[in-house]
């Protein structure tokens, strides 16, 4: 079986699903606004292996027959609507969703992608380094309290952008005066300003979709704000940056990804982050990539080995 | 200097950093994470600086991190403005993760991506990763009698038997940790934590030497 855990109307969750479906693939989705009323079992079997069974308003579900999942969760609060964090309701949804993480963890089958691996995301300098050790190039960062090494940061680099040093998601920005008061107060993350081409490379499995993003905006994503365009076109990555995307996400434990490259004029191809839960529905809008139907593809591979190891 | 990352209000670390005061243990406390003279570079951690007890010194003269926290709280950051203070956390336990991960230095214990001390397991990841090694789990309740051996680096203090040492040093170095109480219950594993107690002598000096790498 292949389990599908998220919020319906979330794109990616309801794309994969509707991919499934179509190829008549055994799937069953948990509602994750349902967590107050569900009830997940686990047990630690001899060998580690975590077994149980998931019941939910639609009926119960043996662990041990998910061969594969695809894992979408939100924040818990978010996800049920909660008003009060002090409700009775929240509090049982969220020992659910902490079960299910744990079970997403540590499970046998094949989850797109585990949570632990999913949280290198959420400190960004930290997956820098991670990145950098697989071969990319990184932009030189700096992430500071102190003005003055953000000033001769700038002395160094000239442009500079600044972003969020979390998960919290940021508009990227560039650098200037009147956003230096606040440095003082909270570790702020600073990066050399990279010209060049953005491709994004959206990993399923083995199988690559990359895509050339041309926008004059400092991020792609918030163009319109700033009252630029964004055109997008499918796009071939030269053979050993395709290979170098493939090996990190592995080495990331990342069955699926979304790479954010920038190809220097230099010829240098820049990773500027690694998104573990990407949101391609976006991507596969612009450009026709069909990037739902290769992870259903992927899920539904993964789930028949799983039953033929069985 | 010993760093030690922990909370003003935490009796039993601002203990221990005085009881190490001969060692240069310094609190690195909430506040100085949001004072002005942080600077980390990815790639070259050692070439910045860092704020630990109020004062700005070069991350190089860090010799060793203790972490005895999980997290940094929205509600520790006084000084920032209440609507900002979420936010500011979040990126400062962010900074801490990389930081923590990057130094070249004895930090105990590593950060994961999900707790600054540590792995962030719950009861049921604990039994799985005893039971993955072949270590007996207890069901004992927590009203039960039990007794915390604590592992530091290479040493086990507070094992009533050999066995129950190499137990708790089989899971220390399967978790990854260099600190860990493991809690026995009749000879079997009954709960675990990356932050065990600090107020016993032995523990507190087996802790220190591992920190300045003489153990």
């Amino acid at each position: 079986m292949i389990l599908l855990w998220g919020v319906p109307g979330d794109d990616p969750l309801d794309s994969v699903h509707a991919a499934l479906q179509r190829v008549g693939a055994d799937v069953r989705l948990l509602d994750q606004r349902g967590s107050a009323e569900m009830r997940v079992e686990l047990t630690v079997g001899v060998d580690g292996t975590l077994c149980g069974s998931i019941t939910d308003s639609v009926g119960e579900i043996d662990l041990s027959c998910v061969g594969a999942a695809y894992v979408r969760p939100l924040d818990t609060i978010q996800a049920c609507g909660a008003n009060s964090a002090t409700e009775p309701a929240l509090a049982r949804a969220m020992a659910v969703d902490n079960a299910l993480i744990a079970w997403a963890d540590l499970s046998s089958a094949y989850v797109v992608n585990r949570p632990q691996a999913m949280a290198a995301n959420n400190a960004k300098p930290y997956q820098l380094a991670q990145v950098a050790g697989c071969g990319f190039t990184i932009p030189d960062t700096l992430v500071t309290t102190d003005d003055m090494a953000v000033r001769r940061f700038r002395e160094r680099h000239g442009r500079v952008i600044y972003k969020s040093v979390s998960g919290v998601r940021s508009i990227v920005s560039q650098l200037t005066d009147d956003a230096l008061s606040d440095v003082a107060n909270c570790p702020t993350q600073f990066q050399e300003y990279v010209p060049g081409v953005d491709v994004r490379v959206h990993v399923v499995g083995d199988t690559l979709l990359s895509v050339r993003i041309v926008c004059e905006a400092d991020d792609y994503r918030y163009a319109s704000r700033s009252g630029c365009e964004v055109t997008m076109e499918p796009f071939d990555l030269p053979a050993n940056v395709a290979e170098r995307c493939r090996a990190m996400a592995a080495t990331m434990e990342l069955h699926l990804a979304g790479i954010d490259l920038r190809h220097a004029p230099n010829g240098a191809w820049y990773c500027l982050e690694v998104n573990p839960s990407p949101g391609f529905t976006y991507f596969e809008a612009v450009t026709g990539q069909p990037i739902s139907t290769a992870v259903a593809e992927l899920l539904v591979r993964q789930d028949m080995s799983a039953r033929d190891a069985h | 200097m010993i760093a030690v990352l922990a909370s003003r209000l935490d009796p039993e670390s601002c203990a221990t950093v005085n009881a190490w005061s001969s060692a240069d243990a310094a609190l690195l406390s909430a506040e100085d994470l949001v004072s002005p003279g942080w600077a980390f570079s990815v790639g070259d951690p050692l070439g910045g600086t860092a704020v630990v007890d109020g004062r700005r010194i070069s991350t190089a003269n860090i010799t060793a991190v203790l972490t005895r926290r999980p997290s940094v709280l929205p509600e520790e950051l006084g000084r920032i403005h209440p609507a900002d203070r979420a936010y500011v956390a979040a990126e400062t336990n962010a900074f801490l993760v990389a930081w923590l991960s990057a130094l070249p230095r004895t930090v105990v214990n590593r950060p994961t991506t999900t707790s600054l001390c540590g792995p962030a397991w719950d009861r049921l990841q604990w039994q799985c990763a005893a039971a993955r090694i072949g270590l007996p789990w207890s069901d004992a309740d927590e009203t039960s009698d039990t007794h915390e051996v604590v592992v530091c680096g290479n040493r086990c203090v507070c094992a009533h038997d050999a066995r129950e040492s190499a137990m708790a040093t089989a899971l220390s170095r399967a978790a990854g940790t260099e600190l860990l109480g493991v809690r026995f219950h009749r000879g079997k594993i009954a709960r675990v934590t990356v932050a065990p107690s600090l107020t016993d002598g032995d523990v507190r000096a087996s802790l220190l030497d591992h920190l300045l790498g003489r153990s």
